[in-house]
């Protein structure tokens, strides 16, 4: 059992505020909802007892805003209790015994060994028994255990981290996956096993699937954050709409009607294959076009978009480029900003103010900015380098629905460029016509 | 160029070709076993090697026993991390906790980096072909200068040129120099103004050349982040993995060999010109009777 008395802090720069008493009971899912300026994140890091840089904090006189006080020991917040002893009590080797953690970016939850020594390193730190090997078979990831996780896609090193954390006996999973790119599919297998892991008392809490559409059996409690304020309640109405309805209102906002009319290929593809890929992949595109392109993690999606920009070159296959050469906007933008200012890195005040990133923030560094916004902007970047198409690798993730509609606004801004968007967010299946791509190589 | 000329003067070219060609072969050693793939070479890996090699040769007076003893902490380095991985693998002897850990988060920071390089680089393309086709035909780039400014430069390095050489005293031929590369100068760019476009060219390479700074400085930023995350990770994990028998449940296959070879021959190559730099602080004598004894 967790239990967090009512307490104020702020973790690593964020503002953390937990008015009332909350109870997380053994055999419960919790889902957490939150906007991209919701600090859930940090939420996830405090009650896992990772949060370091904690300072006390107070709240103002309007109720939102909370003004930090002088730095404080970690080991002094008694108010996160697990198992009836304060979390930040513990050592880490005994909160990793307990407590599991996915976090959001997988790059960073992995220690430097092959797949199958990171998958058996988490039971060396807890102590518990090592599993066999072939219990890596449900995650997709058997057949690539003895490979390093850099030759992996983003997607298949976040379903390790999953792995490692389901498998193990802990008591407590935290799953991050606010900016993840795990595929569907596997999203509901992941759910699935919650589900099996909660009948043994294990408590999990989820941020992050606000966007999928959860099998009619499973009814997670909510947890609402809103700007750092920690409810044990759903959200308001209409803040996170439903995946159809959200399908809807995006269909509903794009609007690319360009003075432009010309029409034309800008693209060509005829079974290309790269790197890692199992199958191969043929798509044309024409001007004004957006092409979805969704598939299983570890595909090869990503692979192509980097073929196209000259990247790694296609073991198989060509493509053709008419009149175009594209720019490529990645998952995680921060380590793409050349730039000291945002201003200098995109100077466009049209586009800045329809992407809502306030000009105050103009002639900060671009690392400054919110995800969501941080998102926005190398998307914005992209496409304003982009002649003829844009390829865009997960656009949406770490997105609430309000950054969503600001990036079919930014879409919205090009209307004459084609766009090929690689994501698993099937709220975008809306915005043209969608490519599947399956990693046996089928493609629908 | 100057750089190289001093670099090679101050050791000998055995030395430097063996500091500059052994990281390269390991390297693509090691790719080619790990990831399958030859990696193209990259701007700030030559930087980065070129620097390291160069702290060796920072202090001359070395022949044949800094060869030797060159080669000496090569071997040992490569011995002592191949065993340490192969015992690792095998699981047969106690490892070294410490090293261990060292040894994990080196080769998970080098692991990121490159990744890290992969994405940077893509982005630097997209930049400098950006920068590229706004100067191809813009007249703004083309000829940039006005009379007035061109006629106002000239009066100042006039005056600046005679102010140096009536009232800074010099030599005689550093004064001629120095008014020869003035004059050169001026004429070069005089020639910019009339439609022959250096200057214009120069523009386009220096931004080129920002670019490359920015992406530098983007890649700095990463690294300094690096061992901040890593320490979060292992927080989570509950600390490095001790000397347990986790390996034994392991079944090595044997390209794992290769992997660690490779491993060892990439980090005993890049620490190699480091340790032979610390050697060439032995002093000179010192140097000179350990090669006497060989």
């Amino acid at each position: 059992m967790l239990t967090i008395n009512p307490v104020s802090l702020t973790v690593n720069s964020a503002n953390i505020s937990i008015p009332v008493s909350i109870t997380l009971s053994p055999g419960n899912i919790y889902l957490v909802f939150g906007d991209s300026q919701s600090r859930a994140s940090e939420f996830l890091q405090l009650i896992g007892g990772l949060a370091d840089l904690v300072t006390s904090s107070e709240p103002a006189t309007d109720g939102k805003l909370i003004r930090t006080a002088a730095p404080i020991q970690i080991d002094k917040i008694k108010e996160i209790i697990f198992n009836g002893q304060p979390l930040y009590d513990l050592t880490n080797r005994e909160r990793a015994r307990h407590i599991g953690v996915v976090f959001e970016n997988p790059e960073w939850s992995l220690l430097g060994g092959t797949v199958l020594e990171e998958f058996y390193f988490s039971f060396s730190a807890s102590g518990s028994d090592f599993p066999p090997q072939h219990r890596l078979r449900p995650y997709g990831l058997y057949d690539h255990r003895h490979q390093r996780p850099e030759t992996l896609s983003g997607g298949e090193m976040q379903r390790l981290n999953c792995a490692t954390v389901l498998e193990d006996e802990r008591r407590l999973i935290l799953a991050d996956f606010s900016s993840s790119n795990l595929d569907r599919d596997f999203m509901l297998d992941f759910i699935n096993w919650l589900v099996q892991r909660s009948k043994e008392g294990v408590i999990a809490v989820v941020h992050g699937l606000s966007s999928l559409q959860l099998p009619p059996k499973v009814r997670p409690n909510p947890i609402y954050i809103d700007s750092g304020v920690v409810k044990l309640s759903g959200p308001p109405e209409g803040k996170f709409p439903s995946l159809e309805d959200e399908k809807v209102l995006l269909k509903r906002r794009i609007n690319r009607q360009s003075v432009d009319k010309a029409k034309g290929l800008v693209l060509k593809l005829e079974n290309l294959q790269g790197e890692y890929m199992k199958g191969t992949f043929s798509c044309v595109l024409s001007r004004h076009d957006i092409l979805v392109v969704e598939g299983h993690n570890g595909c090869g999606k990503t692979t192509i978009g980097k073929m196209l920009m000259e990247n790694t070159t296609p073991y198989k296959g060509a493509y053709e480029l008419f009149d175009s050469s594209p720019a490529m906007a990645f998952q995680h933008p921060e380590h793409c900003f050349f730039a000291d200012t945002v201003f200098v890195e995109l100077p466009n005040p049209e586009l800045l103010k329809i992407m809502h990133i306030p000009e105050g923030s103009w002639y900060q560094h671009p690392r400054n900015l919110t995800k969501a916004q941080q998102k926005l902007l190398g998307v914005g970047v992209a496409l304003s380098l982009s002649v003829g198409f844009g390829i865009l690798d997960e656009p949406t993730c770490g997105m609430d629905h309000e950054a969503k509609l600001l990036f079919i606004d930014t879409l919205n801004y090009f209307p004459s460029l084609a766009v090929l968007v690689f994501t698993h967010d099937a709220s975008l299946h809306s915005l043209g016509s969608v490519i599947s791509f399956i990693q046996s190589g089928d493609q629908q | 160029m100057i750089f190289a000329v001093w670099y090679l003067s101050w050791i000998s070219l055995s030395d430097s070709l063996l500091h500059l060609i052994l990281p390269f072969m390991a390297f693509i050693v090691r790719s080619s076993y790990i990831d399958k793939n030859i990696p193209s070479i990259r701007p700030e890996w030559i930087a980065l090697w070129i620097s390291i090699a160069a702290m060796s040769g920072l202090i001359p007076g070395k022949g044949m026993a800094f060869s030797f003893l060159f080669f000496a902490k090569l071997a040992l380095g490569a011995l002592l991390i191949f065993h340490l991985k192969s015992t690792l693998k095998t699981a047969r002897m106690k490892t070294i906790p410490w090293i261990n850990q060292i040894w994990f988060f080196m080769s998970r920071a080098y692991l990121i980096l490159r990744k890290r390089f992969n994405d940077i680089d893509i982005w630097r393309k997209v930049r400098i072909r950006d920068v590229k086709r706004r100067h191809q035909g813009n007249p703004k780039y083309a000829n940039q200068m006005v009379l007035i400014s061109l006629v106002v430069t000239l009066i100042v390095v006039g005056v600046l040129l005679w102010l140096v050489n009536n009232y800074i005293p010099m030599d005689g031929q550093i004064k001629r120099l120095l008014n020869a590369v003035v004059v050169i100068f001026t004429v070069i760019w005089l020639l910019n103004a009339f439609g022959v476009s250096f200057i214009a060219f120069g523009a386009l390479y220096l931004k080129i050349a920002k670019i490359y700074w920015r992406s530098s400085l983007a890649l700095l930023i990463e690294i300094l982040f690096i061992q901040n995350r890593l320490e979060t990770v292992v927080t989570a994990r509950g600390g490095f993995p001790d000397n347990s028998n986790w390996m034994q449940q392991i079944d090595p296959p044997n390209s794992w060999r290769f992997t660690a070879l490779a491993d060892t021959m990439l980090i005993g190559a890049m620490l190699a010109p480091l340790f032979a730099g610390a050697s060439s602080l032995v002093p000179f004598p010192l140097l000179k009777q350990i090669e006497s004894l060989i």
